[in-house]
């Protein structure tokens, strides 16, 4: 299960992330167990009990994972930064991968060589498979592309079965070196651990969007002055070089510490006894093993290396033979870096220089005005270079959005200065950059005329729609966004079931009562009569001649009756039997007829 | 004469028999997502080059940060420039004409989902847009800045945020009252190795920029630069611990945080051993302070002890105006013109024109100044 997100500007910090199996191959056995019990047909008799077991079945997997090397992507972060100057005299180096099981993929110790049969203590389950090693930029040596049997013990290499013919990268360094450096067991789970962040308010990154990153840091702290290269190396069973316990700490603090010089000495062939005693030491391949032992050959001035035979690199001047004995380790990354006096996040920030966009007030001032334009020289179309004033989408004010819109071309954009008779090109320059960022995309392009076609379909079936709601006088106005079959269906239906509608003037007498003989009050105005009656009485007609209002006769007062009322009415019956014939009949005379 | 290909009735029918209608959600203005997210995209600059947001150099010199006002004229441009794309004839200017209003505002809305849809979590373009087109509001005010350090090469990942109140510290950014004012970040990008862009909605009083959390580096003091390494202790919560009185026998000062000498090898003196650091730390938590002090059992707790807390550099309302000022309308050759917009010197031009007594001054021609740019 994921934790959740810590809460933003929080950071949580886990001590490991164990993978579910460690990086290997494995091998999965499948089986089953299958019994069942047949009743007997004698019911005193016990059932019998049966299996049936498929067959077993078993495979192997690989579990993989970076090895001999690991891909810079992997890297999130790396401090100091890579090649960075800077005031790292009180920091310590670290690496953040962004996988957060990495460093506990693989065992460093699978066999439990160093434990000696002793049971391994608690946090051996959190040593990590590499360590992050501080070398000066002249202590190390970096080899690329190096076959892997010539670069470490073979011991080594056949534990570690390498594909054939792999090549690895490198670094060497003096074995008194690293032995002072390589942190014990227990101290590389102390420097390797996980951190959980929020990443809602990171820049954006290419990978690592989740927030998880392990981390594994380095013991030794950098000095002013000096050049470093910071290696994050393999420790796949290198049981050789790990100690169990870490070496002795200062006694005291010193205070006066002067540089330590001739550390070579006798420690020198003493741990080379100790490791050759493991058994691990490729002794076979070093012809000239006790001379290693003879301090007479020990000389303290440095020559140009001769040869070297595995992990002893010889080194000569004339006459002289002199042996460094090296380490040499997997290189999965490495980055360099230079420890001067300033450079830190901190003074950086504060070394800022901080104004408002296009604040004309900053060193080598360049040519703005007041309102953040810049004088652009430009070449116009008739081929002259004329000044223009240029002012991009970052402005030291807030400005008014432009009302005036959209624009079809570059051209309309394009403003004249009244005082300065200058031209601002600022708006045809975002028109044309627009125009050619959306043409070098074909899918816009493809998407924008998707949009236009489906636009004018649309405005083509409105129109349509409106056309005929107007000629079919449509119960229900027309809807784009509806379907417009139902619609139509339904008014053709409706005019069909419901009787026409009410004529105004079924005998067309508002036509007659208009023209001009016929209307008492055009007669009076032509005539000039004096009263709305004299022309009345010229025309010959009384108000009831145009139809004066006729009262209905008074409905007959009838009981409330009932069906059985009805049907018992034979005389009733009889009366309206005799008129459905007469319609009948005539119906039939009408259609025979024409 | 050529029988026309399509008749009257066919073309009828055909505009009417769609079977899939226009789907009622969408408005007419209904933009095809591509489309849609492409110029969202752009109204955030993204993909514009840089020499148009930065046309000359010395605007932006090396360490430095600009602060800025987006001009949404321009992006408005931008994305008349993007429509213009294959715009031939007048009846595509005259549904870009008829749309354009409806795809601002749908763009005012989609551009705020363009860093989500950059980081690339949480869902397609589709259910962004749904999510937030619920929260629909006006158009507000983008700024943003520039920043161009060796910081932002050295240091990837920086944290950045904008608030509208100057909050002061100690700020946890992850406190309700901090996430109140936040301002959206629109976009925080890259524009090369060591040029940083951020764009926020509405007007900060307050931006922090926060060295990453997850290149914190590990630190020890080394005052003298001796060698002679101590370190400050931490509580459970990453904070140093103040001495609660003055002890001289364990270097303690009252109210100064407290540090430890630190252990380092003596074969190598610039080398730290670990192993006794931690125990000197596991010994520290036996030390009655009034702060608990993490146990030491595993890395975590090792690491929580030796990271140095992130610096926090806040940028805090600036009256920068840039220049002379100015409401930013283009107005040239500007100190001449400025003054005559000046309200004080109209008045006095009143009414110096008052008492020579020549009439009442009727429209100046500062007026059409001020309408000067369209």
């Amino acid at each position: 299960m994921t934790p959740p997100q810590p809460p933003k500007g929080n950071m949580v910090l886990w001590d490991h992330i164990l993978p579910p199996l460690l990086d290997g191959s494995y091998r999965w056995l499948t089986e089953t167990d299958v019994s069942y019990q047949i009743a007997q047909t004698d019911p005193t008799q016990p059932p019998v009990n049966e299996t049936q077991n498929l067959p077993e079945a078993e495979g192997y997997f690989n579990v993989e994972g970076p090895r001999f090397s690991l891909d810079a992507s992997q890297i999130a972060t790396v401090f100091p930064p890579k090649n960075g100057h800077g005031g790292f005299n009180e920091s310590l180096p670290h690496v953040a991968i962004f996988k957060r099981t990495l460093p506990w993929e693989r065992a460093l110790d699978p066999q439990e060589v160093l434990w000696k049969g002793q049971a391994p203590p608690a946090w051996n389950g959190n040593v990590p498979w590499m360590a992050l090693l501080l070398f000066e930029e002249s202590e190390c040596t970096v080899q690329q592309k190096v076959a892997i049997g010539d670069a470490l013990p073979a011991a080594i290499v056949k534990e570690l079965a390498p594909p054939q013919g792999l090549q690895v990268d490198t670094v060497s360094a003096d074995s008194t070196l690293v032995a002072s450096i390589m942190p014990s067991l227990e101290e590389l789970s102390l420097l390797a651990h996980v951190r959980q962040l929020n990443v809602e308010d990171r820049e954006l990154n290419t990978a690592g969007g989740d927030g998880w990153f392990s981390v594994v840091m380095a013991n030794r702290v950098p000095e002013a002055g000096k050049k470093y290269v910071a290696c994050l190396v393999s420790l796949e069973e290198r049981w050789d070089v790990v100690p169990q316990q870490p070496p002795a700490a200062a006694a005291t603090i010193p205070v006066n510490r002067q540089p330590v010089v001739g550390h070579l000495a006798s420690s020198q062939s003493a741990a080379i006894v100790t490791q050759g005693s493991q058994s691990r030491m490729p002794t076979s391949d070093l012809p000239i093993f006790t001379a290693v032992e003879s301090q007479s050959l020990l000389q303290t001035t440095t020559g140009s290396p001769i040869t070297h035979f595995g992990d002893i690199l010889v080194v000569g001047d004339p006459g002289r033979i002199r042996f460094h004995f090296q380490t040499t380790f997997i290189l999965l990354y490495s980055w360099k870096f230079e420890c001067t006096q300033a450079g830190t996040f901190r003074e950086l920030m504060q070394g800022l220089d901080d104004k408002m966009f296009g604040n004309p007030n900053t060193q080598n001032k360049p040519p703005l005005t007041d309102t953040g334009h810049l004088l652009m020289p430009v070449v116009d179309r008739a081929g002259e270079t004329e000044v223009t004033f240029y002012r991009g989408p970052l402005v030291p004010f807030q400005l008014t959005r432009d009302p005036l819109g959209p624009y079809h071309s570059a051209d309309q954009c394009r403003r004249g200065s009244i005082e300065t008779g200058g031209e601002d090109i600022s708006y045809a320059a975002a028109f044309e950059c627009g125009r050619l960022l959306a043409a070098a995309d074909g899918r816009l392009a493809q998407d924008i005329m998707r949009w236009r076609r489906e636009g004018y379909k649309v405005s083509a079936r409105t129109d349509s729609l409106n056309l005929v709601a107007k000629a079919m006088s449509l119960v229900q106005a027309p809807d784009v966004h509806q379907p417009f079959a139902p619609v139509a269906a339904v008014s053709a239906v409706q005019s069909l079931v419901s009787p026409a509608i009410p004529v105004a003037d079924p005998y067309q007498i508002g036509i007659a009562e208009n023209a001009v003989g016929m209307n008492p009050s055009v007669l009076q105005q032509a005539w000039n009569l004096s009263s709305a009656q004299e022309a009345i009485a010229i025309l010959g007609g009384d108000a009831g001649t145009l139809g004066a209002v006729v009262t209905a006769p008074a409905q007959t007062a009838r009981p409330n009756t009932t069906i059985d009322a009805v049907a018992a009415d034979n005389a009733g019956l009889s009366r309206l039997s005799g008129f459905r014939a007469q319609v009948l009949d005539n119906a039939t005379a009408t259609l025979e007829g024409e | 004469m050529r029988t026309p290909w399509i008749t009257n009735s066919t073309a009828l029918r055909a505009r009417m028999a769609k079977p899939a209608q226009v789907n009622s959600t969408d408005p007419e203005a209904g933009m095809p997502p591509y489309m849609e997210s492409f110029l969202a995209h752009l109204r955030m600059l993204v993909g514009v080059p840089f020499d148009y947001l930065v046309p000359d150099a010395r605007l932006l010199p090396d360490e430095s940060i600009r602060f800025f006002y987006l001009d949404r004229s321009w992006t408005d441009r931008l994305g008349d420039g993007a429509i213009a794309v294959g715009k031939i004839g007048s009846r595509d200017q005259a549904h870009h004409q008829a749309n354009a209003p409806a795809v601002n505002q749908q763009l005012d809305q989609t551009e705020r989902i363009v860093r989500q849809l950059q980081i690339g979590k949480s869902g397609s373009f589709a259910d962004q847009k749904s999510a937030n087109d619920q929260k629909q509001s006006a158009a507000g005010v983008v700024t943003g800045l520039l920043l161009r350090s060796a910081a932002v090469a050295g240091w990837p990942s920086m944290d950045v945020r904008a608030y509208d109140q100057d909050l002061a510290e100690p700020l946890d950014a992850s406190s309700q009252a901090a996430i109140e004012h936040q301002l959206l970040t629109l976009r925080l990008e890259l524009l090369s190795p060591s040029v940083l862009i951020a764009l926020f909605q509405g007007i900060p009083k307050l931006v922090i920029l926060e060295e990453p959390h997850h290149s914190i580096q590990f630190g020890i003091l080394d005052p003298s630069a001796s060698g002679d390494f101590s370190m400050y202790i931490r509580d459970t919560t990453g904070h140093q611990i103040p001495a609660p009185s003055n002890t001289p026998a364990l270097g303690w000062t009252k109210g100064n945080p407290i540090t430890i000498p630190v252990p380092v090898r003596a074969a190598n003196p610039r080398v730290l051993h670990i192993a006794k650091l931690r125990d000197a730390l596991q010994a520290e938590t036996t030390v009655a302070t009034g702060k608990p002090m993490p146990q030491q059992n595993g890395s975590a707790e090792f690491a929580l002890e030796v990271l140095q807390p992130p610096w926090r550099q806040r940028f805090e309302g600036t009256v920068d105006e840039a220049g002379q000022g100015g409401d930013g309308r283009f107005v040239g050759r500007i100190l001449v013109a400025q003054n005559v917009a000046n309200l004080a010197t109209q008045t006095a031009y009143r009414q110096i024109l008052a008492t020579v007594g020549s009439g009442p001054v009727k429209a100046p021609a500062v007026e059409k100044v001020k309408n000067g740019n369209h």
